[in-house]
């Protein structure tokens, strides 16, 4: 799976708060203090719930956060570079070239009034100005076809609203693994999908991220499936990081709340008279971070 | 408060602190009355929406402003009679064409000696009621027309849609002259030639609305009570078309002033010597150079209502809109 | 109390028509819950609708609770048969409070005791008097689909269909929701058709399960045969399959 990671982790976030302030003026502490770090090529995921913050993590390390987002940090790192320090346009180039990002539905992801090729000859041609189109339509049909999609050539002149949604998904990851960028966020990318398509999608991006050595932070309500795809597991509640582990370890977690998700899940063998229902505990709030291990 | 033994408390400042506090708390316990998350009773849930409309209407200043013009409006309009200085339509010739800044007229006198102040009051009873009785008319028409085509679909759908788009292929001041021709000039005619002109909007925007609406889960749920159609569409359609048909209403209402002007200033509106002011502007024309103040004035009133409902429109648009969850 | 006999459901579709539903035939007794599992595009969401009088009926025959389904329906059916939404953002009116979102069933089913029955109806929910004049932006995704139970059985149906409901919650108010069910099942020995695309969730509630594929039923099962993965049709094997999540060794199909 992974190979020999690099000593020097491809991010690393260090105490990352994100605030918002509201219309009446008021600030909400959306992200309080976060800390993960990314080695090279290794799949972590983020579970959470909605509202814990998981995926403005996410866009804090891209930069796609709404301007009236507040970010700070002690550290956010990637590839050893400050990302706070740089300048806007810098920061701008860097995520272009070396991050991607595929969010939950292709429907809206996807440009609406472009066709798929154009839309990913746009893409590759930011990475080579210099290849004239016919390179770029060979690069498309490749593309496309390494996501094994069976007719590349004809999906590559299809609109995004007829395709569906697993080929969609597909397209998206062609789209944004193929230049080999070094980190790939993927935010719920088979919520919206029946099972056996997400398994098919999940297969395609397992490839095509081992093929080209991406990072990959996996950001996902779904624990059970979190813990079957990646290699490392950070559990996001009310914006903290309760517990970090390596997902083969999730299943014998520390934490109350992580152990109180992975019970709320019904079993298919065996389920109990009553599922056990999570209470919050205020305590969790306001915790020190577990520590990442 | 601790008080050096020395100096004697002045009276009053406790009575005020205590009264001042007293009606902040009164102020704060109402405040929160209005915004609590648990309402106790229907009437407490909706002035709480209301309250908190306003309040997101109100952190808009220019919002705010054309809702101030267009209190002054409707106050001129209401205390006409009161208010004016003089009578509109008596005509002092020795005091004609006075400019703006005169003692006795503030906003000057016309060329028949007609103070423009006064005028510009009771003509604004006369561009009020135009204004709100088109939009009473249309308003209504162009919502059952809309509403009913979405809901039902089909060739009702088809056909009602076609007799919109005939109305709509109508323009408002040929149609004027044409009504004012066949059954003469006058502010009646006016509002029915505008009114038959601007409904065709509405019907639209209603339909978009319902067909938004009408493969909702909540239409099904009601559908599988056993609500009747007419049920579903005036108790659960028409609420929730309102708020975009009262926006575009209230923009409208800009364009149906200027449109009643317009006709004003071509002679098909109301008559003289009635004080309408597209009319004031219109005989104004032959003394725009020398006294300039005879049709601007009323052109500057017409331009400052018109904004007021442009502003008060958007202000409206943005409390209305959907993602606040209303 | 319900019995479906090659059950078909054609809609007119831009080009031609289309069969969302062929064939399809199951019993569920009084007081049993059935499920209906299988992916988007399915049909199962469709034999839903057409059990409620939603969808026509175009083929086979259908009765539930003593109604036929295809013809026209007495008012009793109403009072009869109720549905859960599966999108809890959008099965409530959005300028209803939530006391007039169940005062409506009653105001048009003609009962009394409007206020008592929408007190304890909130109450059996779990959901205190707190919540009674709120509107839907005021509630959170759990809380709507409770209110949205709460309306389906304030006029104390037999039967009630639930299409997906807690798919769009998170983990742990599905669970809520779940356990809620399950309580209201057995306290009214209602008779559930549960439609849902997680095998889990289906396995909770109901003793039968029918895999549906395109239209088509390709499988029924008791959920005993399911949790024992004795399972014949190979569409159900890799749904179960699914359910343990992620396998690196997987081909894709």
């Amino acid at each position: 799976m992974t190979t020999t990671p690099n000593d020097a982790p491809l991010c690393e976030i260090d105490g990352l708060r994100v605030t918002f302030r509201g219309a009446d003026g008021r600030d909400t502490q959306a992200v309080r203090g976060l800390s993960l770090t990314l080695a090279h090529g290794e799949r972590l995921g983020i579970v959470g719930e909605s509202g814990s913050g998981k995926s403005l993590t996410a866009r804090a390390l891209l930069g796609l956060l709404p301007p009236n987002a507040h970010v700070s940090a002690n550290a956010l790192r990637f590839e050893g570079r400050d990302l706070l320090a740089m300048s806007a346009r810098e920061r701008r180039s860097l995520c272009g070239r070396q991050m991607g990002m595929i969010l939950q539905d292709p429907k809206y992801s996807l440009n609406p009034v472009m066709t798929v090729g154009q839309q990913m000859r746009e893409a590759f041609r930011l990475q080579n100005p210099r290849a004239g189109r016919r390179e770029l339509r060979e690069r498309v049909v490749e593309a496309l076809a390494d996501v094994q999609i069976r007719e590349p050539a004809r999906v590559a002149d299809a609109y995004p609203h007829e395709l569906s949604g697993g080929m969609g998904q597909r397209v998206m990851i062609a789209m944004m693994v193929s230049n080999g960028p070094r980190l790939l966020v993927a935010d719920e990318p088979t919520s919206a999908l029946d099972v056996l398509v997400s398994m098919q999608v999940l297969g395609v991006l397992d490839r095509m991220i081992a093929k080209h050595d991406t990072g990959l932070v996996f950001i996902s309500h779904d624990l059970p499936l979190v813990m079957s795809f990646c290699d490392r597991v950070v559990v996001m509640y009310a914006g903290r990081a309760v517990e970090t582990c390596a997902a083969r370890d999730l299943a014998h977690a520390q934490h109350p709340y992580t152990r109180a998700l992975l019970a709320a899940s019904p079993p298919l063998a065996d389920p109990p008279e009553l599922l056990p229902v999570l209470t919050r505990d205020p305590a969790w709030l306001d915790e020190p971070e577990g520590a990442p291990r | 408060m601790h008080r050096p033994a020395a100096s004697v408390p002045p009276l009053h400042d406790d009575d005020r602190d205590d009264d001042d506090r007293a009606s902040t708390t009164r102020r704060r316990r109402c405040r929160d009355w209005l915004l609590t998350d648990s309402p106790t009773s229907r009437a407490q849930a909706v002035l709480g929406s209301a309250y908190r409309r306003w309040t997101r209407f109100a952190s808009n200043p220019l919002s705010m402003f054309g809702l101030g013009i267009l209190v002054l409006l409707v106050v001129a309009a209401a205390l006409g009679p009161l208010v004016a200085p003089h009578d509109p339509l008596q005509q002092v010739l020795p005091e004609r064409l006075m400019p703006p800044g005169s003692p006795s007229h503030w906003f000057g006198t016309d060329q028949l000696g007609r103070d423009i102040l006064s005028r510009l009051i009771y003509g604004s009873r006369l561009t009020l009621s135009i204004a709100i009785l088109v939009v009473v008319i249309v308003v209504p028409i162009g919502l059952l027309i809309g509403t009913v085509a979405g809901f039902f679909g089909g060739w009702t759908d088809v056909v009602l849609m076609r007799v919109t788009d005939i109305a709509l292929a109508f323009p408002k001041i040929v149609l004027a002259l044409a009504f004012a021709a066949a059954l003469g000039p006058g502010v009646i005619n006016a509002v029915v030639a505008i009114s038959i002109t601007a409904w065709p909007a509405y019907a639209r925007l209603a339909r978009a609305e319902t067909l938004r609406y009408v493969n909702a889960d909540f239409i099904h749920a009601a559908r599988l009570q056993g609500a009747s159609r007419p049920r579903l569409l005036l108790r659960y359609i028409v609420p929730l078309c309102a708020s975009s048909v009262v926006v575009r209403a209230t923009l409208d209402m800009a364009g149906i002033v200027l449109t009643v002007a317009g006709l004003g200033f071509l002679g098909l509106g109301a008559q003289p010597p009635s004080p309408e002011w597209g009319y004031m502007v219109a005989s104004g024309r032959n003394v725009l150079l020398d006294a300039w103040w005879v049709a601007t004035i009323p052109g500057i009133a017409i331009l400052l209502v018109s904004l007021a409902f442009n502003l008060l429109g958007d202000g409206l648009r943005d409390v209305f809109d959907p993602r606040h969850g209303d | 109390m319900i019995d479906v006999h090659a059950l078909g459901v054609r809609f007119a579709a831009r080009h031609g028509e289309i069969d969302a539903v062929r064939g399809v035939s199951f019993q569920v007794d009084a007081g049993g819950a059935f499920g209906l599992v299988g992916e988007s595009g399915s049909g199962k969401t469709t034999v839903l609708r057409a059990l409620c009088g939603l969808a026509p009926v175009s083929a086979g025959h259908a009765t539930v609770g003593g109604h036929t389904l295809g013809g026209p329906l007495a008012r009793a059916f109403r009072c009869d048969v109720q549905m859960v939404f599966q999108d809890p953002y959008g099965s409530l009116h959005p300028r209803f409070t939530v006391d007039r979102t169940l005062r409506e069933p009653l105001d048009i089913a003609g009962s009394d005791r409007h206020d008592e029955r929408i007190v304890a109806a909130l109450r059996e929910v779990g959901l205190g008097p707190a919540f009674r004049f709120r509107y839907p932006h005021q509630l959170s995704g759990g809380q709507r689909q409770r209110v949205a139970i709460a309306r389906a059985l304030i006029v104390e149906p037999r039967v009630l269909l639930l299409d997906e409901p807690t798919s769009a919650l998170d983990v742990s108010v599905q669970a809520e929701i779940l356990n809620l069910l399950r309580r209201l099942h057995r306290e009214r020995n209602l008779t559930i058709v549960l439609v849902s695309h997680n095998l889990a969730v289906v396995g909770f509630l109901c003793s039968r399960v029918a895999v549906m594929r395109n239209g088509a039923i390709v499988e029924h099962a008791d959920i005993a045969a399911i949790r024992a993965r004795r399972v014949e049709h190979d569409y159900t094997r890799q749904m179960l399959d699914a359910t343990d999540g992620y396998r690196r060794t997987i081909a894709p199909v």
